[in-house]
């Protein structure tokens, strides 16, 4: 039997699952009239918290900056800014093109919204903790088909100061900083391919290129750095295959090299010295779990109690704590901290409230 | 309120209703959520009728409103409510045959056991027939990420829905995508 009458099949055995259920009757009075009241309501709200914002204009500048602009705090990997921006993610609504990035503590639960302008879709925190970089569509009229027509990198402390536009006019995001701090690598579209640049912040205005990719053939969808002087990537392949993790010196010489072959979604740990990936479990297709490579020696190792039918890893911080997410005794995706690099016990932190799995960032000086 | 192709919002509510339930029926499992999700889903239609009436397609933008209300509202309770499969048999019309009430029930079973993400994206592209594409965009992830989930989803149907033949070929690394 082909794959396509199986398909047919299935989704035969769809519809009539669809069909088996009668819908009641639609109570359009009662939507029409939750209309009414919700827009009546926000029209309410707006005129209240335009009151408010002049009331207390100088309040929410000195609530923010104490949350989340304490540099020192930050960079001390001060608790109070971990609880509030453990992880970074971004989240938006397609259809009304507004967009934020939040705050999230150790335990997925959203905190602090990092970005006002309705257009950031993703911001990654420096080294340090003190700074990050937003890519944002801001000034572009977005469209619910396309997105924006541009997104651009900038540069700001945690609470928006002191920002500094690095790119415009591309379509550019997936930002990673490098070690020091000192230089930022990052994916710019480009017709007919997909370019990988890295640009140092002290020249921003002529980006490195060290990879281009033909469209959808290896475009990153991950990013970091191997160390100050090299950039490492990981693409899917056509057809969502497994695929090597490369990486290339940052000034664009050299040769790419291959740190890992064939890997699905993988984090670095943060000496850069294992890589955490999805891999299959032996004998269950339906089944995945997380794979531990060693890149020096290549040695694996798999964390037991990691296997389910939903399993990505997140974020690996510097005490060799490895976060993944997991289906848990049911549907429900948790997240889950293992210690020791996943060699120890691990423990369920619960259910992270971000909206993608994919663009979650870790605050380097947490954990 | 406006008029959409020289329809109205209330004419919308009516003729998308039952779409939308049937939809948000399979999704959750559920009568009751189903209401919810079909009538939130509407009501955000309303709230952005006029801006859709100019050129969007609320019936489009009403199915990716009420799959991200499902998906927000199972992390928001912090539980999952399965397909209940003791109810199925109860809920199955005598109409139909018996084996389409087994391969329903095979899917029910399946949809309850996998994550809310994994069941939208295996739901929108059996039953809705959307592309690779457009599902990323609903699910705000990577067509890759999509593919992987279809392609676990796919597996386990095969087994049960599809000829029990079929299974022998969807061991990793033949069908499954990455």
């Amino acid at each position: 039997m082909s794959d396509d009458s199986s398909d047919d099949q299935i989704r035969a055995a769809f519809r009539e699952l669809r069909d088996r259920h009668q819908p009641p009757p639609p109570a359009t009075d009662a939507i029409v009239g939750e209309v009414h009241r919700q827009r009546h309501r926000r029209r309410l709200t707006v005129v209240t918290v335009a009151a408010a914002t002049v009331v207390a204009f100088i309040l929410p500048i000195v609530v923010v900056t104490s949350v989340l602009g304490g540099s020192d705090d930050a960079a001390d990997g001060n608790p109070a800014i971990c609880a509030e921006a453990f992880f970074t993610s971004g989240e938006g609504d397609r259809y009304e093109g507004a967009y934020a990035v939040f705050g999230f503590d150790e335990h997925g639960v959203r905190r602090e919204q990092l970005t006002h302008d309705h257009a950031s879709q993703e911001a990654v925190l420096s080294p340090d903790g003190e700074r990050m970089v937003v890519v944002s569509g801001r000034g572009h009229r977005h469209s619910p088909e396309w997105g924006f027509p541009v997104t651009s990198l900038y540069v700001s402390d945690l609470d928006g100061g002191d920002e500094r536009r690095l790119t415009t006019g591309h379509v550019d995001d997936l930002p990673a900083w490098s070690p020091d701090g000192s230089q930022i690598a990052f994916v710019r579209r480009v017709e007919p391919s997909d370019q990988l640049l890295v640009i140092d912040l002290a020249n921003p205005t002529s980006p490195t290129v060290i990879e281009s990719f033909r469209r959808g053939l290896g475009r990153p969808s991950y990013l970091a750095w191997l160390d100050d002087d090299t950039v490492a990537w990981w693409g899917e392949s056509a057809g969502g295959r497994r695929a090597p993790l490369l990486s290339r010196d940052a000034d664009g010489t050299g040769p790419t090299s291959t740190i890992a072959p064939k890997v699905f979604n993988p984090v670095l740990s943060a000496d850069r010295r294992q890589v955490a990936y999805t891999a299959g479990v032996e004998g269950d297709g339906s089944l995945e779990q997380i794979a531990v490579r060693d890149l020096a020696t290549g040695a694996t190792t798999t964390i037991a109690d990691s296997a389910s039918q939903f399993t990505t890893p997140v974020a690996w911080t510097s005490d060799d704590r490895l976060f993944f997410t997991r289906n848990v005794e049911g549907p429900g995706v948790s997240l889950v901290a293992a210690e020791d690099g996943g060699q120890g016990p691990s423990e369920v932190l619960g259910q992270p409230e971000w909206e993608g799995y994919e663009a979650v960032h870790l605050n380097p000086v947490c954990g | 309120m406006t008029t959409y192709g020289g329809q109205g919002f209330e004419e919308f509510v009516h003729a998308e209703f039952p779409r939308l339930w049937r939809l948000g029926r399979v999704l959750s499992g559920r009568d009751d959520d189903a209401w919810d999700l079909a009538q939130e889903a509407l009501v955000k239609v309303g709230l952005h009728w006029s801006r859709i009436d100019r050129g969007g397609n609320p019936g489009a933008y009403a199915r990716t409103c009420l799959v991200r209300l499902h998906i927000a509202g199972t992390r928001r309770r912090r539980r999952e409510t399965p397909v209940e499969p003791a109810h199925l048999d109860r809920a199955a019309p005598n109409d139909l045959p018996t084996d389409a009430v087994d391969r329903a029930d095979q899917v029910a079973r399946l949809l309850a056991r996998v994550p809310p993400r994994q069941r939208a994206a295996m739901i929108l592209y059996y039953l809705e027939d959307l592309s690779i594409r457009d599902i990323a965009a609903i699910l705000r992830c990577s067509e890759g990420t999509v593919k992987s989930q279809l392609a676990r989803g796919r597996a386990g149907l095969r087994k049960h829905v599809a000829d029990p033949g079929v299974g022998s070929r969807t061991r990793r690394g033949e069908d499954d995508p990455r």
